[in-house]
């Protein structure tokens, strides 16, 4: 099947955006934070740019966690009714929370991709290290669309009719932190 | 249409949202959204999202977010628990009910690293109830404790539930961490009372457990200081100005990482799991935070809050009043919803009446956490309980209720105490 094709794809994408996230930005930005004060309370030479360079890191971590997010069903959903209804009507809620998730990430999306350009013609860049900002819209842009793709994939794959998705099941909201890590 | 009603529509769909079982952060989202478009047109709605998501993204405070839960995570994988565990039932052990008093201890130490409530049920739960078994405790008793002191992980800090109060009120996160110390000790002591006082009622629930040798004491609480040296530079750190709590929370992670290393209780394979859930998991809060703000900028423009403040001057309630009404509506909450969820959706309506009041924002943000401790333990949601079930399977849910329903009753005599005297949160941040 294309959509199931597609899914796998779009998998492999998301993954690749959630280790370089996990492993590079999450990690540059403790070594950033803890070099910062360690070079400031003991050395008594702040990193120059630190705090930018770290607002930004944390901008990444952020962002580009999002996808995987909303892939593994981790946004937490009040699961008590949605757990007795019964099958065609959680097909219902999933569409409905598709076109909610689509009205929040399409109107970033959208509006990313406005500051994006107007940030190229401004040439925009942050204060003290004169990043250029664009970049970074330009990664929001990249992540919403994306989302919204990958929440009419994740909701097509549930509407169709194999074995597994004509069960009435329990909503992917997992139970305990181990498999949520929720505080 | 009046924005005034426009902005009760919204809410009364965004409740019916979250109710059908909608993702809270896309109810939210799409209500901010929608309302802002109605009254304010398309473009606003547009330019006000990727201004919050900009804003708020690259906000220096969130870095505490993702940074504690990475000191967590590591944390569950570096055996801190086992060692906390040890000291304290060496330590604790002789008193009548020693080892669910050392449980008790234990989740404390335990949550002021790990910063969660659910972590630390899980990774003490684990380790304490096949001790607890062994003695022959009260099962009731053991579960009940544990999952009501697991909920001390985000009361005493460095707490994830008073970060997000802190952003969402612009409050400073210091003063709530340094505000939640002595409510989290005075919980502590509480428990540990009732345990005891249970212990003596009736002797059969708590068995004594044989005395350790002091050599072994003396050990156990070696191993435990470099523990107890994090804690208190972290808090000790912020107390005293030396550094703001984001700074603590990277200091933390690297004290935490090398803590692992030196001990060699992290792997590489566990590091890999605490980076990607720690990445899954702030995604997750910040698209919470994200449409909090939207949400709140839409209640804004409509006026609702003013609204609601002349409708709580026209019940004519005083403070304590007022605070006993909110108490309701948050035991009716959390027994339907996550701790998260429950501070999104009150927060930005109850926050400005609270400062109506001239209640202290700090106090109230301890009072919040307080009930949202409460609503991790009582049912039908009380999700400390599911993992408790989790690790012990043989007990039933229904009898870790039954177990954890004396501690319910504490905290609420906690709530008391607090409403009594705000003095008990606000005395170090005076």
């Amino acid at each position: 099947m294309v959509v199931i094709k597609f899914a796998n794809a779009l998998r492999w994408i998301i993954n690749l955006i959630h280790l370089f996230a996990s492993f590079v930005a999450l990690p540059t930005l403790t070594l950033v934070i803890a070099a910062d004060v360690t070079m400031r309370y003991f050395v008594n030479r702040p990193i120059l740019g630190a705090v930018e360079a770290s607002q930004f890191l944390l901008l990444l971590v952020f962002t580009l966690g999002l996808n995987f997010t909303t892939l593994t069903e981790k946004h937490i959903r009040m699961d008590l009714l949605f757990d007795m209804m019964p099958r065609r009507m959680q097909l219902g809620i999933e569409i409905l929370s598709m076109f909610c998730g689509i009205v929040l990430f399409g109107a970033l999306a959208r509006q990313s991709f406005d500051d994006y350009r107007f940030s190229i013609m401004i040439s925009d860049a942050t204060e003290e290290l004169n990043i250029p900002v664009w970049p970074f819209q330009f990664i929001m842009l990249v992540v919403f669309s994306l989302l919204c793709v990958q929440l009419v994939v994740t909701t097509l794959l549930k509407l169709m009719p194999t074995p597994e998705n004509s069960k009435t099941r329990k909503s992917a909201r997992p139970k305990s932190l181990e498999e949520t890590g929720v505080k | 249409m009046e924005p005034i009603v426009i902005g009760y529509i919204g809410l009364a769909v965004m409740i019916g949202l979250i109710f059908l079982g909608v993702p809270i952060a896309f109810a939210l989202g799409t209500v901010g959204i929608g309302g802002i478009v109605v009254v304010m047109g398309v473009q606003q709605a547009l330019s006000q999202s990727t201004l919050v998501y900009f804003h708020e993204g690259t906000n220096f405070v969130l870095i505490a977010i993702p940074m504690f839960m990475l000191m967590g995570n590591i944390a569950n994988h570096t055996g801190i628990a086992a060692g906390l565990f040890r000291a304290t039932a060496n330590t604790l052990g002789r008193f009548p009910g020693g080892l669910a008093i050392a449980s008790v201890f234990g989740c404390a130490g335990f949550g002021a690293i790990s910063g969660s409530s659910t972590a630390t049920v899980l990774t003490m739960g684990r380790i304490v109830m096949p001790e607890l078994k062994r003695y022959g405790y009260d099962q009731e008793l053991g579960a009940g404790a544990l999952s009501a002191a697991g909920t001390l992980g985000i009361l005493i800090p460095p707490s994830l539930i008073l970060i997000f109060y802190g952003v969402l009120t612009e409050n400073s996160i210091g003063d709530l961490f340094i505000a939640g110390i002595v409510p989290g000790l005075l919980t502590v002591a509480l428990f540990s009372a009732l345990v005891i006082a249970i212990a003596v009622i009736s002797p059969k629930k708590a068995p004594p457990i044989p005395k350790p040798d002091a050599k072994e004491t003396v050990f156990s609480l070696i191993e435990a200081l470099p523990i107890l040296a994090l804690f208190a530079l972290i808090i000790g750190g912020i107390y005293l100005g030396a550094f703001t709590p984001t700074e603590a929370s990277g200091i933390a992670v690297v004290g935490v990482t090398f803590y692992g290393l030196i001990s060699r209780k992290l792997t590489w394979a566990a590091m890999r799991e605490a980076l990607t859930e720690t990445i899954t998991t702030s995604a997750m809060l910040f698209t919470i935070i994200l449409s909090g703000y939207i949400v709140t900028r839409f209640i804004a423009v409509t006026g609702i809050t003013e609204n609601m403040i002349n409708f709580v001057q026209a019940m004519n309630l005083g403070p304590y009043e007022f605070i006993i009404v909110i108490t309701v509506i948050y035991l009716i909450l959390g027994c339907a919803l996550d701790v998260f969820a429950m501070l999104i959706l009150t927060v930005p309506f109850i926050y400005p009446i609270i400062l109506h009041y001239g209640i202290d924002p700090i106090w109230f943000g301890i009072y919040i956490v307080v009930m949202a401790e409460i609503a991790l333990i009582t049912p039908p949601l009380g999700l400390n309980i599911f993992v408790m079930n989790s690790i012990a399977p043989d007990i039933t849910l229904m009898r870790i209720f039954k177990g954890v329903m004396p501690f319910v009753l504490i905290e609420l005599m906690v709530v008391a105490l607090l409403t009594a005297f705000p003095i008990i949160a606000l005395y170090l941040v005076k």
